[in-house]
């Protein structure tokens, strides 16, 4: 039993040190290729990413009508902090009017569903809420335009316990502070 | 010199001491070195084993002393018999010598009458024949004296025969009881052994009470204690129980503490719980004293989940 | 003279022919793993006066959520004596009780109540404790409370935990997109309840101090999160250091002086320590991942805490002299916000098992053996907080869709419901021994 412990012990360390050792790149994928993709996408011009609503191009200019189109929530995976690619068009589309607009400042509000611990769940929020700022930043939103904070599960959208509103929950929600 | 002597107070109180308890330890042995088996035990249905071992080894024992009884008796019987006999041949030999002595007796009055009248006769012829009376009366005197000597005699001779029969017959008795006497050592030897195989089997026979008891006392305990939620594997109490012959918890306390004062009391409880093990009350009394007045139980919990 | 000697020669002979045995030794490794049964009579009230609380009640309340005790249930009582002559060690024995509790509660000429109690042993039949404890008729709780303990040392060894507090934060919806949010401190078994703080804005996170004088807790009520630290016997509060981002989860270290975080002000949460004294601030993790919710081994000298750096979140422990980190779960795919027994053996958390889809429960796990137990099965337990003596641990979970607080002894053998509360009831926290 305790041999056996050990061995998992070990091999978990072991799997543990390897996924440490790859995963610093991993991260940056996270968030990073969402960028490079991203980056690639404004150099090309390259609409493939099909945005899910509005319509605004890569390249064009953003105005302030415009914005009321965009997606303004963005939601995610349990336990994950990774956008998901429907949503980066219109990142996209926010961050270039945030270049265009150096006035205008956001605020990123991360959210997470009522499952597993407040604090845990707190620190899911501000992930959740960095790998957007992220994407911002790298479309050329300048730093002082955006500020994160996490509520973490404490002001969840939907009050529900299916699976329905968790992932309504699971959510990043992006405020104009000034336009 | 000194030095020596100033031990001899200390030893002689020491010696005392050591007195008084082998004293008391003693006597407490000697009670019971001889099993008393009187009736037979009650038998109950729980308790085969148990009863059947202890009714098994009385009979044995008593079987054994019953045997040794009747034996003794027997002797005893004989000689008596013998003796009874031996006292009835003096009395009649008693008897014939007292018939011949007043035989006898009768015997002499008689000549004595029949010589007055043989006197009286002769003294009227006595004018005539004085020199021949005199001469017929001296032989006559000497003849009745040989006659008495001679039955004296023969009494003497009788008396003598009889008294070496007497004593032959007394040496003849002494050896019959001489033996008989070594017969019932022979027989008091059979039943010590006798007695010696029984305790033996006796031994065996409460090695199994004792096994059977502690079984017993093992499941009546499991049923009783309460572990406590502090109680964690390898935990380890020692209770010492003191029992009255009833069966009931004289009194129970921690031998070897575990340490942990909840794990403790839960032990002593366990036993002050049950109160009375009634099956105790059954056993032997001598086992009961040997094994089974004190114990010592050991609460150690096997299973817990820590 | 030679007599004497054949007599000395035959005890010696004796003496050493008596058969000797080794003591019987009766072995037992199996019982009844049942809490003990103990009876609280009903306190007489000798006082004259109308009395705002049923003392037994509260004690036998007290003793059967321990899980250490099953008080004999009021209707089953033979009788209730309330002094030692009327106590019938048969009648409790009939009714299978070990232990028997009396009491009496009468006026002293100063306006204070006087009550007296008795604890007997049923099985001995002897009094095992006995005291008098002076309070004033408001203070009747807290007496009930005090007996609790002194009974609960007495048969257990271990200190009783009944005059602790609790404290917790209940959320109220209070129209659309308007929240109201209370701290609340309590009694340990949610009685006498009042509100410590008031705000529109979340609260989360309440820590004692390890004297029980202070709270630390993270509000929202400036729109963003920040730790304030509050005294309780004068509501004093104040806003300690704040970084942007996450400001969150306080944990006093044992001796005060330290109060361990977590901040994302260097771009992710990550754990630091913040002396008080002299405000300054040490990181203790580097990590890319989450590493949150830390907790101070009783000895202060290390920290546990929440980490994904495995992929999943999961409870390690931290050596802050050596640095040496160790993960001590490996059961289930999210194990969180551990907290160590005082004695530092037994680790609680939020646990969720492998393949144990959406519920997640209260665990504890022996670091000594690395045993888990799941001590709830009600899917949505969280904030394991655990009672100074380690017997029981309360948490919030979900009824309905309520929040509600709950408990369960440690050895999962007892569980019961806090009393209900307005709204949501989360994120309890139970004090350290006060007074």
């Amino acid at each position: 039993m305790r041999v056996a412990n050990f061995t998992k012990a070990v091999a978990i360390t072991s799997a543990m040190i390897w996924a440490a050792g790859c995963s610093t790149t991993s991260t940056t994928t996270d968030g990073g290729s969402a960028g490079s993709a991203n980056g690639g996408q404004s150099g090309s011009g390259a609409s493939s990413y099909g945005a899910s609503s509005g319509g605004v191009s890569a390249g064009q200019v953003v105005t302030r009508e415009d914005l009321n189109q965009l997606q303004t929530v963005f939601y995610f995976d349990f336990d994950k902090a990774v956008v998901r690619q429907q949503g980066f068009a219109d990142l996209e589309a926010h961050a270039r009017y945030l270049a265009q607009n150096p006035g205008a400042a956001v605020r990123l509000e991360g959210h997470a569903d009522e499952r597993g611990t407040r604090e845990y769940n707190m620190a899911l929020g501000e992930r959740r809420a960095k790998a957007v700022e992220r994407l911002l930043m790298v479309n050329g939103a300048a730093s002082g335009q955006v500020e994160s904070v996490s509520f973490g599960e404490e002001k969840p959208a939907m009050i529900g316990h299916d699976a329905a509103s968790w992932a309504k929950n699971r959510r990043v929600e992006l405020k104009y502070l000034s336009k | 010199m000194v030095d020596l002597r100033s031990y001899i107070l200390p030893t002689c109180l020491a010696l005392l001491i050591h007195g008084a308890v082998l004293l008391l330890l003693s006597t407490h042995w000697i009670d019971h070195a001889e099993p008393r088996r009187n009736t037979p035990r009650h038998i109950q249905a729980q308790m085969i084993e148990l009863n059947a071992l202890a009714q098994r080894q009385a009979e044995q024992e008593q079987a054994a002393q019953e045997k040794a009884r009747q034996q003794a008796a027997a002797k005893e019987r004989e000689r008596r018999e013998r003796e009874r006999a031996l006292a009835e041949k003096r009395q009649q030999e008693l008897q014939r010598k007292k018939a011949e002595a007043e035989a006898k007796r009768k015997a002499e009055q008689a000549a004595e009458r029949k010589r007055q009248e043989a006197l009286a006769r002769k003294r009227e012829a006595e004018q005539k024949r004085q020199a021949e009376l005199a001469a017929r009366k001296k032989a006559e005197a000497e003849a009745r004296k040989r006659k008495a000597e001679e039955q004296a005699r023969k009494a003497e001779e009788q008396a003598r025969r009889e008294a070496e029969a007497l004593a032959r017959q007394e040496a003849e008795r002494r050896e019959q009881q001489a033996a008989a006497e070594k017969e019932l050592q022979q027989a008091l030897e059979r039943e010590r052994q006798a007695r010696e195989q029984a305790q033996a089997a006796a031994r065996q026979a409460s090695q199994a009470v004792i096994g059977d008891i502690r079984g017993y006392i093992q499941a009546v305990l499991q049923d009783s204690w309460r572990i406590p939620s502090t109680a964690r594997n390898g935990m380890e109490a020692v209770v010492a129980i003191h029992f009255l012959p009833s069966g009931e918890v004289d009194q129970a306390y921690i031998d070897t503490s575990s340490g942990n004062a909840a794990f403790d009391n839960s032990a002593v409880q366990a036993v002050y719980r049950v109160q009375t093990f009634p099956r105790i009350a059954e056993v032997d009394p001598i086992l009961f004293e040997r094994r089974l007045r004190k114990l010592l139980v050991k609460f150690r919990p096997e299973g817990l989940r820590w | 003279m030679v007599k004497l000697i054949q007599l000395w020669t035959f005890m010696l002979a004796t003496l050493f022919t008596v058969p000797v045995h080794a003591e019987l030794v009766v072995e037992v490794t199996q019982g009844v793993e049942s809490p003990t049964r103990i009876a609280i009579v009903p306190f007489a009230n000798e006082s004259a006066l109308a009395l705002s609380e049923d003392v037994a009640q509260v004690v036998e309340q007290d003793l059967g959520r321990s899980g250490f005790f099953e008080p004999m249930s009021r209707d089953n009582m033979l009788g209730f004596p309330s002094r030692q002559q009327d106590v019938f060690f048969r009648d409790w024995r009939i009714s299978r009780m070990d232990y028997v509790v009396i009491g009496r509660v009468q006026a002293t000429g100063s306006g204070e109540l006087s009550v007296t109690y008795e604890l007997f042993d049923v099985l001995r039949e002897t009094s095992l404790l006995t005291e008098n404890v002076s309070v004033t008729p408001e203070g009747l709780r807290d007496a009930a409370h005090f007996i609790s303990d002194r009974i609960f040392e007495e048969l257990t060894g271990l200190k009783g935990a009944f005059s602790t507090q609790i404290v917790y934060v209940t959320a109220e919806q209070m129209g659309a997109d308007r929240q109201r949010f209370r701290l609340m401190l309590a009694d340990w078994d949610g009685a006498r309840a009042q509100t410590i703080l008031e705000s529109p804005q979340p609260i989360l996170s309440p820590a004692w101090s390890m004297d029980g004088s202070k709270l630390a807790y993270v509000s929202f009520e400036t729109g963003k999160p920040s730790i304030y630290v509050q005294h309780l016997a004068t509501g004093q509060r104040e806003r300690i250091q704040s970084f942007p981002g996450l400001n969150g989860a306080p944990a006093w270290s044992p001796d005060g002086q330290r109060l361990a975080l977590v901040l994302s002000r260097d771009g992710n949460p990550e754990i630091y320590l913040l002396n008080l004294q002299t405000r300054e601030l040490q990181r203790v993790t580097r990590h890319y991942g989450i590493d949150t919710e830390p907790s101070w081994s009783p000895d202060g000298q290390s920290l546990i805490f929440t980490s994904d750096r495995g992929g999943q979140p999961q409870i390690y422990r931290l050596n802050l002299a050596t640095r040496n980190l160790e993960r001590l779960t490996f059961e289930g795919n999210y194990n969180a916000r551990g907290r160590l027994t005082q004695d530092g053996r037994f680790l609680t958390m939020v646990h969720r098992s492998q393949g144990g889809g959406n519920g997640f429960d209260i665990a504890v796990q022996d670091l000594k053996t690395d045993r888990v137990d799941i001590l709830t099965r009600s899917g949505l337990a969280e904030s394991p907080s655990i009672a100074p003596n380690g017997s029981v641990v309360i948490y919030a979970t979900q009824e309905g869709t309520r929040g509600v607080l709950a408990a369960v002894s440690l050895d999962g053998r007892v569980q019961f419901r806090m009393p209900a509360s307005t709204g949501d009831v989360r994120e309890p926290a139970w004090s350290p021994y006060l007074r």
